[in-house]
């Protein structure tokens, strides 16, 4: 064995061990929070329905920009780590690595309205409205565009090669009242609020961990507490609670 | 600019300058030499400039804004250089002998070799830096092409994949019907490919800044100055999508026969049927009867994202309607320096897209049954035209079969009696059943 070689093996050496020790202490904790609108929640505006009017006309649907429930939860508001190439990914993830994650044509509207997806699943995309075709328009920055036609009950799909700072907007050209957002991740860390404005990351790395908050209508939930939307929260092992997030209702006249 | 310094990056400025010193021999232009401009790609500029009422934290951001703004133009001095001394970075696979053909000012070296053509021939439009912002772009619809996305629309490869070489030679000897891209056909050929080259090199370099942008004024992250990591991670995936696209070229399958009339025809009608039908939905925006006109909606390409510009035009049209007088002022004077600011934003004011009036027999990208095959079965790049035909990703998409008739039917829309010059209106009547 060379002088280079015996310097290698030794340094991998150092590295599995290093890995294993790392491996044994790192502990996991979960974040959770709820997302409150403060002010009259507004009621979405109806939309318009020009094309299609005999599949479409028949779902009222409306404005989904900004959902607020009846006790102010705000839903669809995003919340993600930040991009940092030492984060370390709970091994729980790991079967959901390769899964195909599906955003559906449904109802002349994007069901999920904002789809989180990992670099290395899949995205599916499909069509269960009856007889019409649907595109999905997607240009996602620095990364390849896509905008498949999908037949009705057909299904497209797509990978994403880079990971987007800010979720990216889906539309359909045929039905252009259709706007759904992605949010492509080089990891699992992203919640999206539910109808009662409550969320939760699952599984993070005890210690110090960079987060971005983004809504639709507001863009970054920018607040005095959260600079452009992002803040730091030093996650410990167990539950952790951000509590009732209040966000002013000026952050959304935007 | 030096402010930064890794050793690295130093080396392979000091390499550049020196290399071009060699190779291009200073000229004796009495103006500044032209500079390459920074893409903020629609950022608003504010971020980077210090006003009187700035705080410390918003200080110290837009500090942080300038030192990555120069980080980026370090690194792109470093590795593309600048328009009178472009550096041609081993790693973008570009032939240095053609950029220095087509860069630099207009005119002969000493040695009497053909410099500037690019500056002669194309920069009036498309601009010093490739941006699609060159003096004469605003009188221009459509807009010239910015490079710097790395997006093209006219080219015969797969709809994500860049355009061939043979494809942007055909853009510049064809000129592109319809728009103001001229046909430069007369020019030879070695100076058609030296163009090609250099929107290449342009075309790289753009992606490559927004690249550096995204990490690090997007993401805030620090930028690794070994400048074989940023190579690596910047660089060669973009040289990457080049090098593979002749592996993307589109071949359209063998068309169903239409040697006789009848069958001619009947394609022609089968196509129409697809043409209004739900599986297609051409109809949707091209019209019920080809002209373009089927869509009420604006429509946009990727080079005019201006859905902030649509959406603060709504918000401006409800906040007219406040009646509190005081809170109508309050919130439009707020709104208006919003649009003020998204307007400084961008290079040129949005252009909205028309779907092509299929009725003119001008097609922008080549008349052939085979061009009209793949416009329909990729789509236009970066634009709402989708991608129609059926393949691995996409299995329910239109047959090559169903392609086929659509181009059939399209070839016919400009010969259609209806189509003729001088037709009055009145001829359209037995169509009109098609209009909703």
């Amino acid at each position: 064995m060379s002088h280079v070689s015996y310097r290698i093996a030794f340094l991998t050496a150092a590295l599995v061990a290093c890995l294993t020790v790392n491996a044994g202490a790192q502990q996991w904790g979960n974040l959770k929070g709820k997302f409150v609108y403060e002010g009259t929640p507004p009621k979405p505006a109806k939309l318009n329905i020009t094309k299609d009017p005999e599949v479409c006309g028949k779902h009222d649907l409306v404005d989904e920009a900004l959902l607020v429930g009846p006790n102010g939860g705000l839903k669809n508001a995003v919340v993600y780590v930040r991009s940092s190439k030492t984060l370390k990914v709970n091994p729980e993830y790991d079967k959901d690595k390769a899964a195909e994650i599906v955003l559906d044509n449904k109802n002349c509207r994007f069901e999920p309205h904002v789809l989180p997806i990992q670099l290395t699943q899949t995205l599916v995309i499909k069509n269960s409205d009856p007889n019409i075709s649907h595109n999905s328009n997607v240009s996602p920055l620095g990364d390849a565009a896509t905008n498949p036609l999908i037949p009705a009950a057909g299904e497209a799909k797509h990978s994403f090669k880079r990971a987007q700072t800010i979720p990216q907007p889906v539309s359909c050209n045929i039905h252009p009242w259709m706007k759904g957002y992605v949010v492509p991740r080089d990891n699992p860390y992203t919640a999206v609020s539910a109808a009662d404005g409550t969320f939760e990351i699952k599984n993070l790395p005890v210690g110090k961990v960079d987060f971005q908050a983004w809504q639709e209508k507001s863009g970054y939930l920018d607040t005095k507490a959260w600079p452009k939307g992002r803040f730091t929260y030093d996650i410990k092992p167990g539950d952790n609670d951000l509590g009732t997030i209040k966000l002013p209702a000026s952050l959304f006249n935007k | 600019m030096n402010k930064l310094s890794p050793a690295g990056l130093r080396t392979a400025c000091v390499a550049a300058a020196v290399l071009c010193a060699l190779v291009l021999l200073p000229g004796c232009s009495k103006t500044e030499p032209p500079q390459f401009r920074l893409n903020l790609q629609g950022r608003n500029p504010d971020d980077f400039i210090f006003a009187s009422g700035d705080n410390e934290e918003t200080r110290a951001s837009k500090e942080q804004n300038k030192a990555s703004l120069d980080t980026i133009s370090t690194v792109m001095y470093a590795f593309f250089g600048e328009p009178n001394d472009p550096y041609v970075l081993a790693e973008t696979g570009l032939d240095a002998r053609k950029i220095q053909m087509a860069a630099g000012p207009t005119g002969g070296d000493p040695s009497k070799h053909q410099r500037g053509l690019y500056r002669q021939h194309c920069a009036h439009c498309h601009g010093i830096s490739g941006d699609g912002a060159g003096p004469t772009s605003a009188f221009l619809n459509p807009y010239p092409r910015d490079y710097r996305q790395g997006q093209f629309k006219f080219k015969s490869t797969e709809r994500p994949a860049k355009p061939t070489t043979d494809d942007l030679i055909r853009v510049l000897k064809d000129g592109i019907a319809g728009t103001a891209m001229p046909s430069f056909l007369l020019l030879p050929d070695d100076e058609v490919e030296a163009l090609v080259e250099y929107v290449k090199y342009l075309s790289i370099r753009g992606q490559v800044e927004q690249s550096l942008t995204i990490t690090l004024l997007d993401d805030g992250n620090p930028l690794d100055m070994n400048p074989s990591a940023i190579i690596a991670e910047h660089v060669a995936p973009i040289v990457e999508t080049w090098n593979t696209a002749e592996s993307a070229i589109i071949d359209p399958p063998d068309r169903p026969p239409i040697d006789t009339p009848e069958l001619h025809a009947e394609s022609i009608a089968k196509g129409a049927e697809l043409f209004r039908g739900q599986k297609a939905q051409c109809m949707k925006c091209h019209g019920p009867t080809g002209l373009g006109d089927g869509g009420d909606e604006q429509l946009f390409d990727d080079w005019n994202k201006v859905k902030k510009f649509a959406d603060l035009a709504k918000q401006i049209a409800a906040a007219e309607d406040i009646t509190d007088r005081a809170e109508r002022r309050t919130q439009l004077k707020q709104l208006y320096d919003r649009l003020e600011i998204e307007k400084r934003s961008w290079l040129l004011p949005p252009q909205q897209l028309q779907p092509r009036n299929l009725r003119l027999g001008v097609y922008r990208f080549g008349r052939r049954p085979a061009d009209l095959f793949r416009r329909i079965y990729a789509g236009v790049n970066g634009t709402p035209m989708p991608q129609g035909g059926a393949n691995a990703s996409n299995p329910s998409g239109l047959t090559s079969e169903e392609i086929w008739h659509l181009v059939d039917y399209v070839a016919s829309l400009p010969y259609d009696k209806v189509s003729e010059p001088g037709v009055g209106r009145g001829h359209l009547a037995g169509i009109g059943q098609w209009h909703e």
